[in-house]
């Protein structure tokens, strides 16, 4: 027993070292696994609130930024009303008021805190459940694909990016019609990398990428980036493509959130079959 | 006591917001350039202090930092380890004739050449951890290693920078 003691008192300092150690491990595995530690997060009160104060700050700074972002969807939005249309001969016309139902509803959201250089990027919101934001809803920047909410408090939201590496969307060439899985390496925050295009695909540099509008989470056509580099290894039957993001993570300022009225209809139907 | 307790604790909360809300958003060399300041809270603990205590300093610390990074565990874990040796790097670079029991770990203390080869091993031991722990990914090996070394010596030129601004300058 006193030898066991002795044993003890000579490695405590290491025995600490390893229980401390043992107690981050199951911080890090439990968040890669059920993602579910909230109080770690920047979407805690304490940390939410000082990332708010700090944007009230910034935000004075980056005026004119929102403003030209604003406009530039402004005109969107001009651009589409029906002043811009002419009506078609009546005879062949449709009355279009029973042809669409709303899917997707739209909420404007600041972001208080963004990272774009780490390994596992990620960007708080400063909405969260009081405001409607559920986990899984998209978020777009200058209507271009930034992420997807991951985590949601009372008052706070937590985006993981394209530049997160648990991120994956399905992605379209609307030029070839192809589609495939984009991702990120980890590697450079402006470029993702496309995969599952297959060979026969005539894929260039300069091609728009698209989300596809699969799952619940983006509408199709959502802007990504273009392909920047086409790469297709001998033996392969798929390109590796690289993506150069179109969504500027160094100036993201106010950004849409996206919310599938079809969610849960759709993804009731599509958990049918388990992947 | 206290006149060793509060410089401690009012670093720990100064450089933990400074981290957190400014440092955080500032990457240089494209991405492979950090400034972990933070580790400065570590670096400034006194030689003989209590290696215990150290580590769970750096373990709140940690995880301080890790509720503004969203990456629970992962800098906690980097800076237990960097508490940890700690004591080894102030063993190694023992003066001939030993500690005195005034001695500090800054430059106006132990000079120069102690303090970068100190600061400079202690914060690329942390580095290397960190990265290496963030990623856990054989293929971003390089880039981690790499990330880890300009990160080091990027947060080491502050330290000094920020020791030789911070430190009163005696009058001989």
């Amino acid at each position: 027993m006193r030898d066991f003691l002795r044993f003890l008192d000579s490695y405590k300092f290491f025995i600490a070292f390893t229980v401390l150690q043992l107690i981050c491990l199951s911080f890090i595995l439990r968040e890669s696994v059920f993602q579910r530690t909230i109080l770690l997060s920047s979407i805690n009160g304490v940390t939410g609130s000082a990332f708010e104060l700090r944007e009230d700050l910034y935000s004075y700074f980056s005026l004119r930024e929102t403003n030209e972002m604003l406009l530039e969807e402004n005109l969107i939005l001009i651009d589409n009303r029906p002043i811009s249309f002419q009506m078609i001969d009546k005879e062949y016309a449709m009355i279009n008021d029973t042809l669409f139902s709303r899917r997707y509803t739209f909420q404007y959201a600041n972001v208080i805190n963004s990272t774009k250089e780490l390994l596992d990027n990620y960007v708080t919101l400063d909405k969260g459940r009081r405001h409607g934001v559920e986990p899984r809803m998209g978020v777009l920047s200058g209507m271009r694909l930034l992420g997807r909410v991951e985590k949601v408090t009372e008052n706070y939201s937590l985006v993981v990016p394209i530049i997160h590496r648990n991120f994956k969307v399905s992605a379209k060439i609307p030029s070839t019609g192809h589609f495939g899985v984009l991702s990120w390496s980890g590697e450079d925050y402006r470029y993702a990398q496309l995969n599952q295009i297959p060979k026969e695909a005539k894929v260039q540099v300069g091609q728009i990428v698209v989300t596809r509008g699969a799952g619940s989470l983006f509408p199709p056509n959502i802007e990504i980036g273009e392909i920047s580099e086409v790469d297709l290894e001998s033996g392969s039957d798929f390109y590796s493509l690289e993506v150069k993001l179109n969504v500027d993570m160094a100036r993201l300022n106010k950004v849409l959130l996206v919310k599938d009225l079809r969610a849960q209809e759709l993804d009731s139907l599509e958990n049918v079959f388990p992947r | 006591m206290i006149g060793q307790v509060l410089p401690i604790v009012s670093r720990f909360i100064l450089l933990l917001l400074v981290q957190g809300l400014l440092l955080i958003n500032v990457n240089i060399f494209g991405g492979f350039g950090h400034v972990n300041l933070y580790v400065l809270v570590i670096l400034l603990l006194p030689i003989k202090s209590p290696r215990l205590l150290d580590m769970v300093i750096a373990f709140a610390l940690g995880l301080g930092v890790d509720m503004f990074y969203n990456s629970p565990g992962l800098h906690a874990s980097a800076l237990v380890f960097t508490a940890f040796v700690r004591p080894l790097v102030i063993r190694i670079l023992t003066p001939r004739d030993d500690y005195d029991f005034t001695d500090r770990p800054v430059i106006s203390s132990l000079g120069w050449l102690w303090y970068v080869r100190y600061a400079g091993s202690v914060l690329l031991l942390h580095s290397l951890w960190l990265y290496l722990l963030e990623a856990f990914d054989i293929s971003l090996l390089g880039k981690s290693v790499l990330t880890a070394l300009t990160s080091s010596m990027l947060t080491l030129v502050t330290i000094v920078i920020l020791d030789y601004l911070f430190t009163p300058k005696v009058k001989l």
